[in-house]
């Protein structure tokens, strides 16, 4: 009973703390534990890998920080698996704050690749009002809504973008979201103007999408950070989702254990309450004596019959 | 070099503020998430000028000048007029000019949302769900031990268990479930009884527990009728599908959610103590 009255008391704080040290210590190991590849992930990487070297695919960066740390991962390792099938990129951002974050992926992946920015990959850069800018890409063309890159930079000094006219010239969309920009780009890009499209999106909204996928409206899902884990380990470039990966299965091995104490801790309680002699009434079924829990010497009214309803 | 150190301690400083709210509230705290809220609205402020307003209204309207398209110039100042009279909100006297903009957007979002929904959400979502329900070259896959596991249970609860148990639902249910398990392993599994494998693979159980899952879910948000009977029972049906689908979005929300912390304390351990902390002092000493 002393351990769970010192569980039912137990500070929060105690576990912030062991879920803390849960996190960091496999992180600083930085081991890769074997990873299973689901099928919509195996899907997304299938479809990449069909474009053929020297096409071209759309990176459509909506999320923010908030999302990094999920959707970061993901977006390099489809960076790295682009340009390691000299696959050209375009970038643009739905959200403003995904601008630079986008931006910085692309640097680091390009970086590694030697890729030239004009020749290789182009960032367009943010424009507000998604769903028409979706439908417009696809009716009006690239140049109606981006006639220079985030840069300033007139698109068309840029030898590959000068034959990008519309969705007609992309391979495929890569839609990493956090909010509703994926469903958009599949109602509006994918299912109005025949684009191919890969959606990672963060692991709160990933059920959501599920839907598309067995639509077949879109060609595969990455879903969190273990998907980002997934997408790695296909491309056999370990970085912070697979690494991230131990972290994630022990926190959930303590998250289950803590619910099962949790649990117990309430049912015993609950249990040495009922039989407790100082909580007699508390959830017993013994039926009680009508001025129960009044004061010594209280007039207790008679109980009134119910008027039917 | 020096200024990623110092962006790093930086970042790292504000994040651990911002951790620090787990033990409790604090000065530090608040400082970091004002800042937060603070640098993102003025970060958004100067992309939505440097990235639309000025290339696309004063940059445009210069180069259609000088291009002599007068016409697109000009038309310019339909955009720009909109634009500020979305403004007006902050003069309560005028404030009912803000909603010509608004309609604007309002009307262009519902033009757009009534074919983008019905041809890329409606439609194929309805195509999808008419799945057929015999599959006669079909093999034994997880449906179909879902399937069988519902079926004995429902049918070990409704003609046993209630019985026995006295109409101990807890218990009741507990007894069926079990049944259908234990069944599923020993009849399926273990002793591998043909007829019965033939009989489920036939169905194609995962169609047919998507369609039902459906229209019980459809069912539930019906309430022109009472949920009763027949219609009580479809309508459980779909809470119940609702609520595995409320399952598996905690289950990665949980994921998600643990997923930040260890992006946030990669970056603690990788770039601020790593590259931030040991790898100067290895440079200095």
């Amino acid at each position: 009973m002393r351990l769970l009255r010192w569980l039912a008391s137990l500070d929060r704080r105690i576990i912030y703390a062991l879920v803390l040290i849960v996190t960091i210590i496999p992180l600083i190991w930085k081991s890769s534990p074997p990873i299973e590849i689901s099928p919509e992930v195996q899907a997304a990487y299938n479809s990449i890998d069909k474009v053929p070297g020297g096409g071209i695919v759309m990176f459509s960066i909506d999320y923010d920080g908030a999302s990094e740390a999920e959707l970061g991962p993901m977006l390099l390792a489809m960076l790295r698996h682009c340009f390691s099938r000299n696959i050209r990129v375009i970038m643009t951002a739905q959200w403003p704050l995904g601008l630079p974050l986008g931006q910085l992926a692309l640097d680091s992946a390009a970086a590694e690749y030697h890729k030239v920015y004009g020749q290789d990959y182009v960032n367009l850069g943010y424009r507000p009002g998604q769903n028409a800018l979706m439908v417009g890409l696809g009716k009006s063309g690239f140049r109606e809504y981006f006639l220079r890159d985030y840069r300033g930079v007139m698109i068309d000094s840029f030898p590959f973008m000068r034959t990008v006219h519309n969705y007609g010239q992309i391979d495929r969309l890569v839609g990493l979201e956090a909010g509703s920009s994926g469903d958009l780009w599949v109602q509006y890009a994918g299912a109005q103007f025949g684009l191919r499209i890969i959606l990672g999106v963060a692991g709160v909204m990933a059920t959501s999408m599920y839907p598309y996928l067995d639509a077949k409206q879109i060609d595969g899902l990455v879903g969190g950070l273990r998907g980002a884990a997934e997408y790695e380990t296909l491309i056999k470039h370990p970085h912070r989702g697979v690494w991230g990966m131990n972290s994630q299965s022990y926190v959930h091995v303590l998250i289950v254990i803590l619910v099962i104490l949790g649990n117990l801790t309430f049912y015993f309680e609950r249990r040495a309450k009922k039989r407790g002699p100082g909580a007699r009434g508390q959830g017993s079924r013994e039926p009680q004596p009508r001025n129960a829990g009044a004061p010594e010497g209280a007039v207790v009214p008679k109980a009134q019959p119910q008027k039917p309803s | 070099m020096l200024g990623t150190i110092i962006s790093t301690w930086i970042a790292a400083t504000l994040t651990i503020a911002i951790l620090s709210f787990l033990y409790k509230d604090n000065p530090l705290y608040r400082f970091a998430e004002h800042l937060y809220v603070g640098v993102s609205a003025a970060f958004t402020v100067v992309i939505f000028w440097y990235q639309d307003v000025w290339p696309l209204l004063v940059g445009n309207f210069g180069d259609f000048l000088r291009a002599g398209n007068k016409l697109e110039a000009w038309i310019l100042i339909v955009p720009a007029i909109l634009g500020i009279l979305m403004w007006t909100r902050f003069v309560p006297k005028i404030a009912w000019v803000s909603r010509i903009p608004l309609g604007f957007i309002i009307g262009i979002g519902a033009g757009l949302g009534i074919t983008g929904t019905i041809h890329g959400l409606v439609l194929p979502q309805l195509k999808s769900t008419m799945l057929p329900l015999v599959n006669p070259a079909g093999e034994l896959g997880f449906g179909h031990g879902v399937l069988f596991v519902i079926i004995v249970t429902v049918l070990s609860y409704v003609l046993l268990f209630r019985r026995v148990t006295r109409n101990n639902q807890s218990w009741a249910t507990f007894w069926s479930i079990l049944t259908g398990l234990v069944l599923y392993v020993v009849l399926i599994n273990i002793l591998k009884v043909s007829w019965l494998r033939t009989a489920l693979s036939v169905i194609a159980a995962d169609n047919l527990i998507i369609v039902i899952a459906v229209i019980a879910t459809i069912l539930y948000f019906y309430f022109s009728r009472e949920h009763k009977g027949l219609f009580g029972v479809g309508s459980r049906i779909g809470i119940a599908a609702i609520m595995v689908s409320f399952g598996a979005s905690f289950g990665y929300t949980v994921m998600a959610r643990v997923s930040l912390l260890i992006g946030r304390c990669y970056f603690l351990i990788n770039d601020w103590v790593l590259k931030g902390i040991v790898a100067p002092l290895r440079h200095i000493f």
